[in-house]
């Protein structure tokens, strides 16, 4: 019986099947209706035949067997092999999920939207770590971040347990120039990199060295949204690699697998590395309730809370700053006449207080500023 | 089973048997054109070639109609569409194998303690670059030559000169 997918892969013309094997290291000869290829395998060499025109009559179906021999050697399913073989210039990142709560390669509509915000918070935030690694980016908005997520495409789920794919395109390598990887394969690396020392952490039981991380991409930013990755029920998510073939494979792990019990500790390195780590240039937005100054020194420095929205928590927080004469007036001022402002600086964490580091000027947000 | 399935299993068993006589490979079956498909190779190279692992794609058909059984050949009737596709040419060269068997089945095989006969024979033929059918005419009547027997040596004869990369 033909597979389901022996269409599809008839569809495929001889550059793709050529280039995918070139790229893989197989060697090659040509022979008067085929271009031969060969590799060696553990249990000896192994060779397949590309047909040098689709018109062949059987084109079709010596693909098909092409594809077969493939899934055999690289030990996958063959839709996954064709899968790779039609996005040839990208990373390909599968997301496998098994659970007890996915059957038949379903889940809960809410469970998939959790995933897809989760993979587009990780890509984003492994991307912010290429530009600049931190232990926390406070805002995920750096232009080059963000335009390279724009060009990564999810793959439509795959059948058996639940596969979320992810493609990031790469563009193929050009000759021997020594010139640093493109960025969508910077942030890949760095991906496959975090994830290999997440789990290595993990693993061993280590937590504490997911807060030291920052250079191999461990934030808080890829730690909260790999949390929100976690599994429905009890299982465990799969993550695996598939490189551009046009492009020199990453000496990285292809694949990392994590359990459903691991998913609270990295939920919690990510709220630590959140709240302990200085942010600067943050801006605060809010009212002054408290102003402490000695009153027989009008050009001393005084001490400020700031009632202001805080990240992403739920309510108005108390921000403490010390700001400088003119801009303790400032400030005094605007509480006098109940105005909101506006101040910039380092946001910490000096134990269970907020503080803002470095506060700048004191502005006043004019009505206009709120549309 | 009908007797239709019957022939089928039967003419499989046969080109089976041929095959591991001469140590070839069988592939999966496959239905196409309502022929029984299925490809056979060898290791390696064959009858000093140097293709290394020869292949054949054969498609099987039988018969207990011994209105197709001349004197020097079978004659078989295809429509154009498969006569056209046994002429196009492939990747792998394609023959056509018709299995004669005895006029009523259950004479095919026959088993003793000491032996196993499959009885008749099967003739092949490779269509490849034959003259397209002329006018109209919805099908035509192949002649598979009664030299053509498709018997362990035969098939390993054609496989050594698919290694050589000879015609058929």
């Amino acid at each position: 019986m033909k597979p389901r997918w022996a269409q599809q892969a008839g569809s495929l013309g001889p550059a793709v099947f050529r280039r995918y094997l070139a790229t893989a290291g197989w060697e090659s000869s040509e022979r008067s209706k085929t271009w031969r290829y060969t590799c060696d395998h553990a249990t000896g060499p192994v060779t397949v035949d590309v047909p040098k025109r689709q018109e062949f009559l059987d084109y079709e179906r010596r693909v098909v067997e092409l594809v077969e021999i493939l899934a055999t050697v690289e030990e996958r399913t063959p839709s996954s092999v064709l899968f790779d073989l039609g996005y040839p210039a990208a990373d390909k990142l599968a997301f496998r999920f098994e659970s007890t709560e996915i059957q038949s390669g379903t889940i809960s509509i809410d469970d998939a939207w959790r995933i897809r915000g989760a993979q587009r918070q990780l890509l984003l935030s492994a991307a912010h770590s290429v530009l600049e690694p931190l232990a926390h980016h406070p805002r995920l908005s750096k232009t080059e971040a963000v335009e390279f997520l724009a060009s990564c495409r999810a793959a439509p789920p795959r059948a058996g347990s639940y596969v979320a794919p992810v493609l990031v395109p790469v563009a193929p390598a050009m000759g021997q120039t020594g010139l640093d990887d493109p960025f969508p394969r910077r942030v890949t690396k760095l991906l496959a990199t975090a994830l290999r020392a997440t789990s290595d952490a993990l693993d061993s039981g280590q937590d504490e060295l997911l807060l030291t991380g920052a250079r191999s991409g461990l934030s808080s930013n890829l730690l909260g949204a790999f949390s929100e990755l976690r599994p429905p029920g009890q299982g465990y998510l799969e993550v695996s690699f598939t490189w551009a073939p046009g492009r020199k494979a990453p000496d990285t792990p292809r694949v990392v697998r994590f359990e459903h019990t691991l998913f609270d500790a990295m939920a919690e390195a990510a709220r630590v590395l959140r709240e302990t780590t200085p942010s600067p240039g943050t801006t605060l937005e809010g009212y002054f309730t408290k102003l402490e100054r000695s009153p027989r020194d009008t050009t001393a420095p005084g001490e400020v809370a700031l009632v202001a929205q805080v990240e992403e928590r739920p309510n108005s927080t108390q921000v403490y700053m010390t700001l400088s004469a003119q801009a303790y007036q400032a400030a005094l001022d605007a509480h006098g006449d109940a105005a909101r402002v506006r101040v910039t600086g380092t946001l910490a964490r000096n134990g269970r207080r907020f503080v803002l580091r470095n506060p700048g000027d004191v502005v006043r947000v004019l009505d206009d500023d709120d549309t | 089973m009908t007797p239709q399935q019957q022939r089928e299993e039967v003419s499989k068993a046969y080109v089976a048997a041929v095959a591991a006589q001469g140590g070839f490979k069988l592939g999966t079956w496959t239905q196409d054109d309502d022929c029984l498909d299925v490809t056979v190779g060898a290791a390696g190279t064959l009858g000093g070639g140097t293709l290394a692992g020869p292949k054949l794609d054969l498609q099987l058909k039988a018969s207990t109609d011994q209105g197709h059984d001349h004197p020097e050949h079978i004659a078989w009737s295809l429509s154009r569409a498969h006569y056209d596709k046994l002429r196009h040419d492939a990747v792998l060269p394609r023959l056509l194998v018709v299995l004669m068997l005895p006029e009523k089945l259950e004479h095919s095989v026959e088993h003793g303690a000491d032996k196993l006969v499959m009885r008749r024979c099967a003739y092949w033929t490779c269509l490849l670059g034959a003259d397209a059918i002329r006018g109209t005419a919805e099908s035509t009547t192949v002649h598979l030559a009664k030299a053509n027997v498709f018997s362990p040596d035969a098939l390993k004869s054609l496989l050594e000169k698919v290694s050589r990369e000879e015609t058929l």
